[in-house]
């Protein structure tokens, strides 16, 4: 069954994809945050990714550890198609609705 | 990383998911590292203890989510336990008065426990801050007759030459130097130190060298090493400086070297700067190759050491016995000759301030325990709401280990709040004990909260959990299911906890009336100091200091400059009086001359004084009394017969009498002169007992280079004159720094700091234990009252008056207070001692103190059970039996 996204899964997401190679937890919530002008806890990114891979949404892997992380490994995210395709979903039903909207929800 | 990123950082990594652990912390290190390098060191630390905050949010939330899908049964002790925290924070809420009351008397407690803490091991625990500091001592000299001496320096000399115990010895004497730059003149504050001292404190020059035996020699000595503060200040970091010629003090000198950042005077009370203040530049001390008496007779070298490695302090004070005898015997000194003695640098630094410490430290423990006493006192009085619910939860299986953990999970909870507000109480008292504390406490400037605090304050939160915590609640985990249902409504709490809540608050009552004790021992000291004739009047004058640079001031022209000055500053608006001095009341000035009276055999138990010198009018300015004679005037000048003012303590010491002394001869220094004056005793400090003998030169009779210090009175605001004072000096010698400009209260205040302070801090304690106490009976006899009305409506019926009931109530308490006292009073006779050192005019078992303290915790008892006795009188028979049987 399709899953249906909650919003911050969706805003995740969205980071994921803008990110591409460089998506990992610190500059997932780095992005969302900057955009969104909203403060998260990184734990909070971690418990949503690690939501959206148990669902098959997303895939991740280790990578190598750095200095400027005190010698610790970074754990990267992609998408998987499932996830892409419940994304496509989410942002095709956002456009549907808002369609000949644009004007008035900004000046909402 | 500061100690509160590395507590974030840890909370962080708790609360995190262990499978997620690494990658959180990683990408918290490295947006730290981006954030810092974008924004600086603060913003980063606000991210990160946000960042915590936010994961002990998310934390709670997602574990909540869990337990409320699983039942609180369902994820094993983990969850059991956040269950119980649950529930407790949910009780705490809906008693917020208890709730408060707890976690503020906590706070109070586990905060001044913290503060105190971190000054105590800042003050005598931290290692000195030099490699080995524990090989480091200072060496005096003593004999029969004076203890505890700086060395002469031809025993110096000696000692050096001949010790074998020690890998290297030096020698540091207080020495200002000028810069006389007239746009900018300057007072740097100097030492002057013997070849290899950087090298015994393990701290050698970064650039250029130490002082080397050749630099000791006369006319080899106009050598000087920077400190690093001086160095970037005036040189702007030039390495060029190293071999470059300055004018200092009106003398041509070179620099050869520059010291690391971070070295640390280490400090003396005699001739030098205390341990840790700041010291500008360092100048060689001539240490001398000829042998003159003078060399074995006046003592002014301080001295420092470093022990040989594998040389045992044992075998040390051997090799200082015998080599101290060789150097006595072959150089005898009357009328006792001197013997060596060495106290470990870090003793010697403490020193006075681990009384002080120790008595504060005991007071934040007394305290704690207290506030300890009196939470397990609201939770075991909370105990007569909660049986029933307790005797219920038993019925329906809960065991007695899972009723035990529940209530000990509320006494945590309650710990954790109380300690978190605590440690942020702490932070506050830190900071303003490190900024305004008084300057007499060695190493409190760099006191601060690290990583041994915190464990400490968590220590003491987790440690006062268990000891307010574990008796109520095997206690009350421990009533058994048929009792607590039986009894039913009526007195759930029963009488084993009442004897237990009796007991706690005897043992605050003892608790306090120590504290209270002490702090009135310590007040009535403090007042007795403070109503004691100080010998001179501190208000309404100013003082400022000056060094005249000998190059360009001999004896003439420096007392031409002292009338002059002196002349002027009295024509200034609102100046009484003036002059200068020697030293000023209360700083610690500890000069010493032996001297002869002319017409009396050279007596074997010696002739000795405190030397001072002033100039005409000093008497006036300070605020001195003339006993007898006359004082100094301005034709007792250099050809002119000589004279001298003894103060009433040499009158009465040597002459029996002011009177008797007055006209009397006296030898000093190879001159006799004549006693012209008695004037009045002022002491070394307010807490001593007496003053020293002390003479009073005329300066224009006897000059010698030194600082000099003027005391200006005035009839105006005394601040007010400051700047006008320093403008005239100024005017008179535009290359002549004036330093140290101040009210003459503010020196004397200064001597007084550390006393006020322990005062007020020991007072803050007693006050908070005596109002713990009060309401800890108070809390008893209302419960006990509430919980009798049956018991006293019965009696009534039976004919019992209202004055009866009262009379009940009374002893029940008086049996409280007193066994509470008789500890209290067994208590205080064993600590007060400890006062010992900071008491002045008062005795450690003071009765008058002890007896009125006595007193004062009756009549706060008797008020205490008053009300809770009126209203038991109060209650009528009908009435009571009504009630208890509600």
């Amino acid at each position: 069954m399709e899953s249906t996204l909650g919003e911050f899964e969706q805003l995740v997401l969205i980071a994921i994809v803008r990110l591409d190679d460089e998506a990992y937890g610190a500059t997932i919530r780095r992005d969302i945050e900057e955009r969104t002008e909203r403060r998260l806890s990184i734990s909070a990114v971690y418990t949503t990714l690690d939501r959206l891979e148990q669902k098959g949404l997303v895939r991740s892997w280790i990578g190598a550890p750095t200095p400027q992380r005190g010698g610790r490994r970074r754990k990267h995210f992609a998408l998987q198609p499932a996830g892409a395709r419940a994304l496509r979903s989410a942002y095709n039903a956002f456009g549907a609705m808002t369609a000949g909207l644009e004007r008035r929800l900004k000046t909402l | 990383m500061t100690p509160i990123e590395r507590l974030a950082l840890a909370i962080i990594r708790l609360t995190a998911r262990s499978a997620d652990r690494e990658w959180i912390i990683g990408d918290v290190l490295e947006e730290r590292e981006r954030i810092r390098a974008r924004d600086g060191d603060g913003v980063a630390r606000r991210l990160i203890v946000d960042d915590a905050v936010r994961s002990v949010g998310n934390f709670a939330k997602t574990r909540l989510a869990v337990m409320r899908r699983t039942g609180p049964r369902g994820d094993g002790f983990m969850s059991n336990l956040l269950h119980d925290a649950r529930y407790a924070l949910r009780l705490l809420r809906r008693s917020p008065g208890f709730a408060m009351t707890a976690v503020m008397t906590l706070a109070l407690a586990i905060g001044a426990n913290t503060a105190i803490f971190s000054a105590v091991k800042g003050v005598l625990i931290s290692p000195l801050p030099y490699p080995d500091p524990d090989r480091l001592v200072r060496l005096f000299e003593e004999s029969d007759r004076t203890p505890h001496f700086p060395m002469a320096p031809a025993d110096f000399r000696d000692y050096r030459a001949e010790l074998q115990s020690f890998a290297g010895m030096a020698a540091y004497v207080r020495g200002d130097l000028q810069i006389g730059d007239p746009n900018h003149p300057e007072q740097l504050r100097g030492m002057q130190v013997t070849s290899g001292f950087f090298g015994v404190l393990g701290y050698p020059p970064v650039m250029g060298r130490d002082f080397e035996a050749a630099d000791e020699i006369a006319g080899n000595n106009e050598v000087v090493i920077l400190s690093h503060a001086l160095w970037m200040r005036r040189f702007r970091g030039d390495p060029a400086v190293i071999g470059s010629s300055i004018r200092l003090s009106g003398k041509s000198f070179r620099v050869v070297g520059v010291l690391p950042q971070g070295l640390q005077h280490v400090g003396s009370t005699y001739r030098s700067y205390g341990h840790g203040e700041p010291v500008d530049i360092w100048s060689v001390l001539g240490v001398p190759r000829e042998e003159r008496p003078g060399l074995r007779y006046s003592h002014f070298f301080n001295v420092i050491a470093r022990l040989r490695p594998g040389v045992t302090w044992a075998a040390m004070e051997e090799d200082l016995r015998r080599t101290g005898e060789s150097v006595a015997r072959r150089y005898p000194v009357s009328p006792s000759p001197w013997r060596s003695r060495a106290v470990a640098l870090k003793d010697e630094i403490v020193g006075t301030a681990e009384s002080t410490l120790v008595a504060l430290g005991g007071a934040a423990t007394a305290v704690l325990i207290l506030a300890c006493v009196n939470v397990a006192g609201l939770l075991l009085g909370r105990g007569v709401v909660r049986g029933r619910e307790i005797g219920v939860r038993a019925a329906l299986g809960a065991t007695r280990l899972r009723l035990t953990r529940q209530l000990l999970i509320e006494s945590v909870v309650l710990a954790t709040l109380g300690g978190a507000l605590g440690i942020a109480l702490a932070y506050g008292a830190i900071a303003a004990l490190s900024s305004f504390g008084p300057s007499d406490i060695p190493r409190l400037a760099s006191i601060a909260v690290d990583t041994q605090v915190l464990v400490y304050a968590i220590a003491a939160t987790i440690g006062s959990a268990l000891l307010f915590g574990l008796v109520p609640a095997l206690r009350l985990a421990g009533t058994g299911v048929a009792e607590t249902l039986k009894e039913g409504a009526r007195s759930v709490a029963g009488s084993p906890h009442h004897r237990i809540r009796r007991g706690l608050v005897a043992v605050q009552l003892a608790l306090a009336f120590v504290l209270v004790v002490s702090s009135g021992l310590l007040f009535r000291s403090f007042v007795a100091m403070m109503t004691t004739n100080p010998g001179f009047e501190p208000a309404a004058a100013i003082t400022a200091s000056i060094e005249l640079p000998v190059p360009r001031y001999d004896l003439d022209a420096s007392t031409a400059f002292y009338a002059r000055a002196v002349e002027r500053i009295r024509a200034l608006p609102g100046i009484v009086d003036a002059a200068f001095t020697s030293d000023l009341p209360w700083t610690g000035y500890d000069e010493n001359t032996g001297f002869t009276i002319v017409g009396r055999p050279e007596s074997d138990d010696g002739t000795e004084a405190r030397y001072h010198f002033i100039t005409p009018g000093y008497l006036r300015s300070s605020g001195v009394p003339l006993v007898a004679g006359r004082d100094v005037t301005t034709s007792d000048i250099k050809d002119a017969p000589l004279v001298i003012l003894i103060n009433e303590s040499a009158a009465r010491k040597y002459w029996k009498s002011a009177q008797a002394a007055v006209g009397a001869r006296v030898n000093l220094w190879g001159f006799e002169r004549t006693v012209e004056g008695v004037i009045g005793d002022v002491r070394d400090m307010p807490w001593h007992d007496r003053a020293v003998p002390a003479l009073y030169y005329p300066v224009a009779q006897t000059w010698t280079p030194q600082r000099m210090l003027l005391v200006a009175r005035t009839n105006v605001d005394p601040t007010s004159a400051i700047d006008t004072i320093r403008h005239a000096l100024q005017q008179m010698d535009p290359e002549l720094p004036v330093t140290n400009a101040r009210s003459l209260t503010a020196v004397a205040g200064a001597a007084m700091s550390t006393r006020r302070l322990t005062l007020w801090l020991v007072g803050a304690f007693g006050l908070t234990a005596l109002v713990l106490a009060v309401v800890g009976i108070y809390g008893v006899m209302a419960q006990s009252v509430g919980q009798r009305a049956h018991e006293f409506g019965v009696r009534q019926a039976l004919g019992a008056t209202g004055a009866d009931i009262i009379r009940l109530v009374f002893s029940s308490a008086a049996i409280m207070t007193a066994s509470g006292l008789a500890v209290g009073v067994t208590l205080a006779l064993v600590s007060t001692r400890l006062l010992a050192s900071l008491l002045y005019d008062v005795t450690a078992l003071d009765p008058l103190t002890f007896a009125s303290v006595g007193v004062l915790l009756v009549a706060a008892a008797v008020a205490a059970a008053y009300l809770p006795a009126r209203r038991a009188s109060r209650i009528s028979a009908a009435e009571a039996l009504r009630i208890a049987d509600q």
